[in-house]
C-alpha cells in the first residue's frame, strides 16, 4: 500500500519527465531539419589555428634561445594533430562504448590526480604539485575535466533517486571524490572547475533547488575563511585594487590591463606587442588572452570571444536535439567543461575575479590541455552523429542495459 | 522527454556571461583606467645617456671652480684572472681588494680601483695583466680645494650632485649631450631598436656661472680663518654682497672641508653652510632692522632722547647695558652708535607684537631665503601670541629671535641700498649642454621696506658708529666704512650661558656709494673678548683693505689720509 505522499511523488516525477514545453509539431519540424555539426569543429580548430600563429609570436624571442624561433609553435602544432586524431577516434566510437568505459576513465584520472601528490612522479611547480610526470609530462585535471561530466552524466541518468538524495550521491559524492585530491594539491581553480561541472550537471537534470543551496552553502564558508586568514583577505584586495602592490601581487594583473589598452581598436600587429617582453607572465599560456588583445585590440579579442559564442549556440541546438536525459546532460556537461575554464580565465585576466590559473581552452599553450579539449570536441561530434541517425534516443542507456 | 526545459535553463547563463566580458573588453581596449594608460606610457622606453660630461662651475670672471676630468677605474673579471697575478697589484691597490684577488672570486666583476690618478693608471695599464680591464670614467675636480666649498658643494663618485651648486643645479650640470633610447625589458634587460637609437642633442659643455668673485672669496677666507684660530672660536661665516643688486660676491663658511678628499666629505658638521644654514641669535646688528622699522611705523622719532640706566625693568625681565654703565640721556641715533641696550628695549616695547611680527616676515625673517642653495634654514621667529612681557623688548636687541646670517645681510643691504629688499642669487647663468641660456640671475626686488629717508638716516648712523661708536675698530684710511657692531649671548637650555657669544659686524662701504656690504660673524670665540667691534670689527678692515690691496675696488685712501 502506498501512502499518498509516495503517490503524489510518483506522480509529479512522472508529469515532470513527460512534459514538453515546446508543441509537438514544432519539436518534430526541429528534428527534421538536419543538423550540421562541422562548426563543432571547424570553430576549435580556427581557434587551434590562432593559437599556434599567437604563441609563434609570443615566444619566438624565447624560443631562439634553444635553437628554433618557432620552438613552441610547432609543438603546439604536434598536439593539434595528435589532438584532431583522437577527436577522429571519439566520433567513430559508439557513444555506448564510452558511457560504459566512463567509470574507468574516471577512476583513471582520480587515481592520477592522487598520483601528482607522490613525490617522485608528482612534479611540482610553484608551489603546487600539479603536473604528473610517467614518461611525458601532463596535467591530469585536464583529463579529470573530460571523465567527470561522462561518468556523472551516467550515473545521474542511471539513478533513481530523488530530490535530496540523488544530489547527496551521486553529483556531491562525486564532486568530492574528484576534487579532494585537488584539495591537496592546492588547485583553486581545478577544484572551482570540478564543482561547477558536476552542480550544473545536476541543475540540468534534476533542478536548481539543493545545488543553489550549495553555493550558497559554500559561499558563505569560503567567506568565512577569508576573514579567518588576514592573507586571504590581502589577496581579496589585490585582486579588487591591484594598484595597492602594483609590483608584486597586482603586477600580473596589471599587465593584463595594460595589454588590452595597448591594443585599443584594432591591436599594435601581430608580432609587435610590446608585453611579451616579461610584462605579461606567462604570455603564451594563461595570459594568451591579454596578448591578442594587445596584438589584434578589441577586433582580435571580440572574434575569440564570438568565435566561442557562435560555437556554444551550436552545442546548445545539439541539446536541444537531444530528448534523452543521458545525451542531454552529457552534452551539457561537456560544454560547460569546456566554456567554464574559458570563463574561468576571462574572469582572472579581465579582473573580474581572482586569478587561478587555469588555461584558457584551445587556446593556451600546452599539450593535455589540448589534446583533451578536442577529445571532448570528438564526444560531441558522435553524440551529434547518433543524434542525425534518429537511434541515439534512448540508444547508448539500452543498448548499455541488454 | 524534455525534461530539461521545466526550469530557468543555466544555458541562459551564458548570454550574460558572454555579455559581461564583451562590455569589459569594450571597456578596457577603448576606455582603460588613467593608472594603467599612465603604466603603459611609462614602462617602455627608456633614455640613458651616452655622452656625458658634468658641467663646469665658473666665478663671474669665467674662472673654474669645478670641473670632470677624464679618470681610469680597473676591474677584473675572475673568469679571465688568475689569482697568481694578485702579487703584481701590490700597491696600486687596497689590501682589502688584494686579498680578494689573490683568492678565488665570484662573478664576472670585480672592482680593483676607482678614478685613479693618471701615472697610476699608467702603472697599472703596463702590467698588461689577463682578465684586467680599464673603465673610462670623469672624476669631479675642484681646482681650487676647499675654496668656496661650502657653495660648490660636491658630487656622489658617480658624478650626481649631492650639496651645494652641484646639488640644487644637477639638472642643468647632470645635461647629457646625447642619448639613447632602448625598450626596456621586464626584469631590467634594455633592446636596442629602429637603427643606433642614438640621438645627439648638443656639444657644448653645461656650465653654471656664477656671482662669486674667486679673489674676494680668497680673502675672506684667509680672514675668516685667521680670526677663528686667533679667537679659538667654533664656527665663523662671512658674506659678502653687493647691497645694489642682491648677488653674493663671497660666502665662506668655517668649519670647511675639502671637496677633493672624499674621506672630509664624511663629516657633517664641516659640510654645514653657516652663512645660509645655520640660525643664530643676531644680537646687536638686528637693533639697525628693527630701528629700520620703528621709524617707519611711526613709533619713534629720529630728535627724541631716551633716559638710559645702567639696567631696566621691562614686565616680568631685565635688561641691562653691555658695559654694565648707564649712558645717561642719549639721542636716538645713539641709541644705535653706543649700542645702547637699555634705550633700544623703550623702543621695543613700544611695538605692536602681531604688526612687528608682520613686519618681521616681510623683510625676509622667519622663512628661507629665495637663493639658488638647498639647505637654507628659516630660522625662529616665535608667534606673536607669545610675545608677552620682555620678549618685544628682547626682539629690539637681537634676542629672542634666530636668523641666518643670509637673512640679516639682505635685510641690511634694504638699509643701505634705500629700501628695496632684494632676493639674493648666487647663479649670474645656467647654460645647458645645448648651449642654451636656461636661467640668468638678476636683481629681482622683492618689496619697498624702506623710505629712501630712514634708510639714509640709518646709513648716516651707521658711518658714526665706525667713526665714533662701538665700530671704531674697523675704520680705515682707504675708504669710508659705514657698519654696526653685534654681540649676543647665546641660549643654551632656555637661559643666556655665561661666557658664550657670537660676536658679529656688518657693514657697507664706501659710504656715499655702497658697493660692498659685508657681515662677519663668529661664533663662540674662546679667548676672552667677545665683542663684535673686537673680534670682528679688525677683520673687517682687514677684509677691506686686502681688497683695496688687490685693486678690486678704487681706494680713496690718499685723500682721506
Amino acid at each position: 500500500m502506498l501512502s499518498s505522499g509516495a503517490l503524489r511523488a510518483e506522480t509529479k516525477v512522472e508529469i515532470w519527465r513527460n512534459k514538453p514545453v515546446l508543441s509537438a509539431s514544432l519539436r518534430e519540424q526541429e528534428r527534421q531539419t538536419t543538423y550540421s555539426a562541422w562548426a563543432l569543429w571547424i570553430i576549435p580548430l580556427v581557434l587551434s589555428c590562432c593559437s599556434i600563429v599567437m604563441i609563434a609570436s609570443l615566444t619566438s624571442r624565447s624560443s631562439l634561445n634553444e635553437g628554433s624561433p618557432y620552438g613552441l609553435a610547432s609543438k603546439q602544432f604536434l598536439y593539434l594533430g595528435m589532438g584532431f586524431i583522437l577527436m577522429c577516434c571519439c566520433y567513430v566510437t559508439p557513444l555506448f562504448v564510452i558511457r560504459r568505459s566512463s567509470w574507468l576513465l574516471w577512476a583513471v584520472s582520480v587515481l592520477m590526480v592522487w598520483g601528482t601528490l607522490i613525490p617522485g612522479i608528482g612534479v611540482r611547480v610553484g608551489g603546487a604539485r600539479r603536473w604528473l610526470h610517467l614518461g611525458i609530462q601532463f596535467q591530469p585535471l585536464e583529463i579529470l575535466t573530460l571523465a567527470v561530466p561522462l561518468f556523472l552524466a551516467d550515473r545521474l541518468a542511471n539513478s533513481k533517486r530523488e530530490e535530496f538524495q540523488c544530489f547527496c550521491r551521486p553529483s556531491l559524492t562525486l564532486a568530492m571524490l574528484s576534487a579532494l585530491p585537488l584539495f591537496l594539491q592546492p588547485n583553486m581553480g581545478g577544484i572551482i572547475l570540478v564543482f561547477g561541472i558536476c552542480m550544473s550537471m545536476h541543475v540540468v537534470d534534476r533542478g536548481w533547488k539543493y545545488p543553489l543551496v550549495g553555493a550558497l552553502f559554500l559561499g558563505i564558508s569560503f567567506v568565512g575563511m577569508i576573514y579567518m586568514e588576514p592573507y586571504r583577505m590581502r589577496r581579496l584586495l589585490a585582486f579588487i585594487d591591484p594598484w595597492d602592490d602594483p609590483l608584486d601581487r597586482g603586477f600580473q594583473i596589471i599587465q593584463g590591463l595594460v595589454a588590452f589598452s595597448n591594443g585599443g581598436i584594432l591591436g599594435v600587429g601581430v608580432g609587435k606587442g610590446l608585453q611579451k617582453l616579461n610584462y605579461l607572465p606567462a604570455a603564451h599560456t594563461d595570459y594568451i588572452f591579454p596578448a591578442i588583445g594587445e596584438e589584434f585590440g578589441l577586433a582580435g579579442t571580440l572574434f575569440v570571444v564570438s568565435l566561442y559564442a557562435i560555437w556554444t549556440v551550436k552545442s546548445y541546438l545539439l541539446y536541444r536535439r537531444s530528448d534523452d536525459p543521458y545525451t542531454s546532460v552529457l552534452i551539457w556537461g561537456i560544454t560547460v567543461s569546456i566554456l567554464l575554464p574559458m570563463f574561468v580565465n576571462l574572469g582572472g585576466v579581465m579582473k573580474l575575479m581572482p586569478l587561478t590559473g587555469i588555461p584558457l581552452p584551445f587556446l593556451s599553450s600546452g599539450g593535455t590541455a589540448l589534446v583533451f579539449m578536442w577529445v571532448k570536441v570528438g564526444v560531441l561530434m558522435r553524440i551529434g552523429k547518433e543524434l542525425a541517425r534518429g537511434d541515439a534516443s534512448g540508444t547508448g542507456l539500452q543498448s548499455w542495459r541488454q | 522527454m524534455a525534461r530539461k526545459r521545466y526550469f530557468i535553463s543555466p544555458w541562459l547563463f551564458f548570454i550574460g556571461l558572454f555579455g559581461f566580458v564583451v562590455w569589459k573588453l569594450v571597456e578596457y581596449h577603448c576606455f582603460p583606467d588613467p593608472r594603467v594608460l599612465f603604466q603603459a606610457q611609462h614602462q617602455y622606453w627608456s633614455r640613458t645617456p651616452i655622452k656625458y660630461d658634468r658641467g663646469i662651475i665658473h666665478d663671474n670672471n669665467k674662472n673654474i671652480l669645478a670641473l670632470s676630468v677624464p679618470a681610469s677605474s680597473f676591474f677584473i673579471d675572475p673568469e679571465r684572472w688568475s689569482p697568481s697575478s694578485a702579487s703584481s697589484l701590490k700597491g696600486l691597490v687596497s689590501e682589502n681588494v688584494l686579498k680578494k684577488i689573490s683568492g678565488s672570486p665570484e662573478g664576472r666583476y670585480v672592482r680593483l680601483v676607482r678614478m685613479v690618478p693618471p701615472e697610476t693608471a699608467q702603472k697599472i695599464r703596463m702590467l698588461n695583466l689577463k682578465g684586467l680591464y680599464e673603465e673610462k670614467e670623469k672624476k669631479r675636480e675642484y681646482p681650487n680645494g676647499a675654496l668656496l666649498s661650502h657653495v660648490l658643494g660636491f658630487c656622489d663618485i658617480d658624478g650626481n650632485g649631492q650639496a651645494g651648486i652641484e646639488l640644487a643645479w644637477d639638472s642643468a650640470l647632470y645635461d647629457s649631450q646625447g642619448y639613447k633610447i632602448m625598450i626596456r625589458q621586464s626584469g631590467g634587460r634594455s633592446l636596442v631598436v629602429g637603427g643606433t637609437g642614438i640621438y645627439n642633442r648638443g656639444n657644448s659643455v653645461a656650465a653654471v656661472t656664477l656671482t662669486i668673485d674667486t679673489r674676494i672669496q680668497y680673502i675672506v677666507e684667509k680672514y675668516l680663518n685667521e680670526v677663528i684660530s686667533e679667537h679659538n672660536a667654533k664656527w665663523g661665516t662671512i658674506i659678502c654682497m653687493n647691497p645694489n643688486t642682491g648677488a653674493i660676491l663671497s660666502m665662506a663658511s668655517w668649519p670647511t672641508f675639502n671637496p677633493n678628499n672624499r674621506d672630509e666629505l664624511l663629516n657633517s658638521n664641516n659640510i654645514i653652510n653657516n652663512a645660509v644654514g645655520r640660525a643664530y641669535e643676531p644680537g646687536s646688528t638686528f637693533k639697525t632692522v628693527f630701528m629700520g622699522i620703528a621709524l617707519e611705523n611711526g613709533l619713534v622719532r629720529t630728535h627724541e632722547v631716551f633716559n638710559c640706566p645702567a639696567r631696566i625693568q621691562i614686565a616680568d625681565g631685565f635688561i641691562s647695558e653691555a658695559y654694565q654703565r648707564a649712558m645717561g640721556n642719549i639721542s636716538t641715533a645713539d641709541i644705535l652708535i653706543k649700542s645702547s641696550n637699555v634705550g633700544m628695549a623703550q623702543i621695543g616695547v613700544r611695538a605692536k607684537p602681531i604688526d612687528m611680527y608682520r613686519t618681521l616676515l616681510n623683510w625676509g625673517f622667519g622663512k628661507p631665503s629665495e637663493i639658488e642653495l638647498k639647505g637654507t634654514e628659516k630660522g625662529l621667529l616665535v608667534s606673536p601670541g607669545q610675545w608677552r612681557g620682555v620678549v618685544s623688548a628682547n626682539i629690539s636687541i637681537g634676542q629672542g629671535l634666530a636668523v641666518t646670517p643670509l637673512q640679516l645681510i639682505t635685510a641690511i643691504a634694504a638699509i643701505v641700498n634705500n629700501g628695496k629688499l632684494l632676493s639674493p642669487y648666487l647663479v649670474e647663468e645656467a647654460v645647458d649642454s645645448t648651449g642654451t641660456i636656461v636661467y640668468r640671475g638678476s636683481k629681482n626686488v622683492i618689496r619697498e621696506v624702506l623710505t629712501p629717508d630712514t634708510s639714509q638716516w640709518l646709513r648716516k648712523v651707521m658711518r658714526e658708529t665706525v667713526l665714533s661708536g662701538t665700530g671704531r675698530q674697523a675704520n680705515t684710511p682707504i675708504t669710508e666704512i659705514a657698519a654696526k657692531t653685534g654681540t649676543a649671548q647665546v641660549a643654551e637650555k632656555g637661559t643666556y650661558a655665561k661666557g658664550r657669544y657670537v660676536s658679529s659686524f656688518v657693514g657697507f662701504w664706501p659710504y656715499n656709494d655702497p658697493q660692498y656690504l659685508m657681515l662677519i660673524v663668529v661664533g663662540e670665540p674662546a679667548k676672552g673678548k667677545y665683542y663684535g667691534g673686537e673680534v670682528a670689527g679688525p677683520v673687517f678692515k682687514k677684509i677691506v683693505e686686502g681688497m683695496a690691496d688687490l685693486e678690486i675696488f678704487e681706494s680713496g685712501g690718499e685723500e682721506l689720509l
